[in-house]
């Protein structure tokens, strides 16, 4: 399941950029990375999904113009926030995959706000907070049932051939 | 493996890749890392951009009839082109009137070298204002060259790989172009901000600046050649206690739907030209 979830994080940072980004609602797009690291976590835990978010990070860092490091830690750190609320409640509440992209979306910019504000990029003061962070929380909540969906149906994939090593 | 053991992996390799990449910037004029990384993630980028493109059209195409989008799109563009001819023209006009009046001639059109390039991807965080396009150091591209479209400015070079660059659109916060508006002669800075306008601050109180009038670069500063077409003015701010005025501008190509851009290859900024040691 790992190595899926990896190549699967690195295609998503790579269309995020080219095929999702131009799909504006509000001047917001989707975050297809963030959303499938929490997905991943709540599935299948943050041991694995914080591997997923180091890999997807790194895509989303090579095809940003920010700072190198800061979508691979800051996603780890959604990651590890997502793992605490992890596996069995998943399964059970189904608002809380839209409470965990919430709560996701939410730290996710403010924490990358903050970061490029320590880096010296002007940010405007805090009508990022209506202009940008509220239409993206408002645009990925659309996308939740498909990206929830997609890990939930890979979760529930049988897993393949073993190899016992003596 | 356990959890332990796992976490120090993550922490070794996060730690250990933004080391890497830090040390690799300092390693040359491109970053041999993310040359190795463009190298696999431009293609697909590239065919990403173009699968998408359908979808993209399509979702406009409902709201128009064929035939109407076409002739639309052929108005646009022949307005466009008309626009920017007036605008040179008039350029022309000004400035034929202030060499006539110092006697002295100087070709004022620069003979741009322009290099076609398609933009493959857009900054995913909304935070920050970037396209990617295909075309890198191998093209000749280098960082602070100016990017332009059909309609006027579109940003500068910001980083290079092999085969593909960055480019810090005007609309970037963290952009400022010096500008003058055509009609006034007014001077000021374009700065980017959050959304789709700018703002163009440091207006002399006393310049009439008016809705409508056409923003170019001035070229002071040496970073962005002279005359290009920045935007027009939307709205113009001004208060009572403040030493200056203000005026949004409205970007002249919509920078949201770029496909096309040309690099210009023959213009050296003066910011790179003075780190480079160059008088």
């Amino acid at each position: 399941m790992l190595p899926i979830g990896l190549v699967l994080a690195f295609l998503m940072g790579i269309a995020q950029s080219s095929l999702i980004s131009p799909l504006r609602l509000g001047g917001a797009s989707p975050d297809l990375v963030l959303l499938f690291v929490v997905a991943y976590v709540l599935v299948r835990g943050v041991g694995e999904g914080a591997f997923v978010a180091l890999v997807g990070g790194l895509a989303l860092d090579f095809t940003s113009g920010g700072p190198f490091g800061l979508s691979i830690v800051l996603l780890i750190a959604v990651a590890w926030i997502a793992g605490l609320g992890e596996m069995n409640i998943f399964r059970t509440a189904r608002f809380l995959p839209f409470l965990a992209a919430i709560a996701a979306v939410a730290a996710y910019y403010a924490l990358y706000g903050l970061a490029l504000h320590l880096f010296g990029h002007p940010l405007g003061g805090w009508a990022f907070i209506w202009r940008l962070v509220l239409p993206k929380i408002l645009v990925n909540l659309l996308l939740v049932p498909i990206v929830f969906g997609l890990m939930r149906w890979l979760g529930k994939r049988p897993a393949g051939p073993t190899v016992e090593i003596p | 493996m356990n959890a332990s053991r796992r976490r120090l992996l993550l922490i070794v390799l996060v730690l250990g890749l933004i080391l890497t990449w830090s040390v690799a910037e300092r390693f040359g004029p491109s970053n041999p890392l993310r040359d190795a990384l463009a190298r696999l993630v431009t293609p697909l980028q590239l065919a990403l951009h173009r699968a998408g493109r359908p979808v993209f059209n399509l979702t406009e195409r409902v709201a128009h009839w064929a035939h109407l989008e076409a002739e639309n799109e052929a108005l646009r563009a022949e307005n466009a082109a008309l626009r920017n001819q007036l605008v040179l023209l008039e350029e022309a006009r000004i400035e034929n009137e202030t060499l006539r009046r110092q006697l002295a001639f100087k070709s004022a059109v620069p003979n741009f070298q322009l290099l076609s390039a398609e933009v493959v991807g857009q900054d995913s965080s909304n935070f920050l204002q970037f396209i990617i396009i295909d075309r890198g150091a191998a093209d000749g591209v280098r960082r602070g060259m100016p990017v332009l479209a059909a309609e006027g400015l579109v940003g500068r070079v910001q980083e290079v790989s092999v085969n593909s660059a960055k480019v810090l659109l005007i609309t970037d916060p963290s952009s400022s172009v010096a500008a003058l508006i055509q009609r006034t002669r007014a001077t000021g800075v374009v700065q980017g901000q959050l959304g789709d306008d700018m703002v163009m601050r440091y207006l002399s109180p006393d310049s009439p600046v008016m809705p409508g009038d056409v923003v170019l670069t001035s070229g002071l500063g040496g970073n962005f050649p002279k005359r290009l077409v920045i935007g027009k003015v939307v709205r113009v701010e001004r208060r009572e206690v403040e030493m200056f005025q203000e005026a949004i501008v409205e970007p002249a190509v919509n920078l949201r739907d770029l496909e096309m851009v040309m690099v210009l290859l023959n213009f050296s900024p003066a910011e790179l030209a003075a780190q480079k040691g160059v008088p």
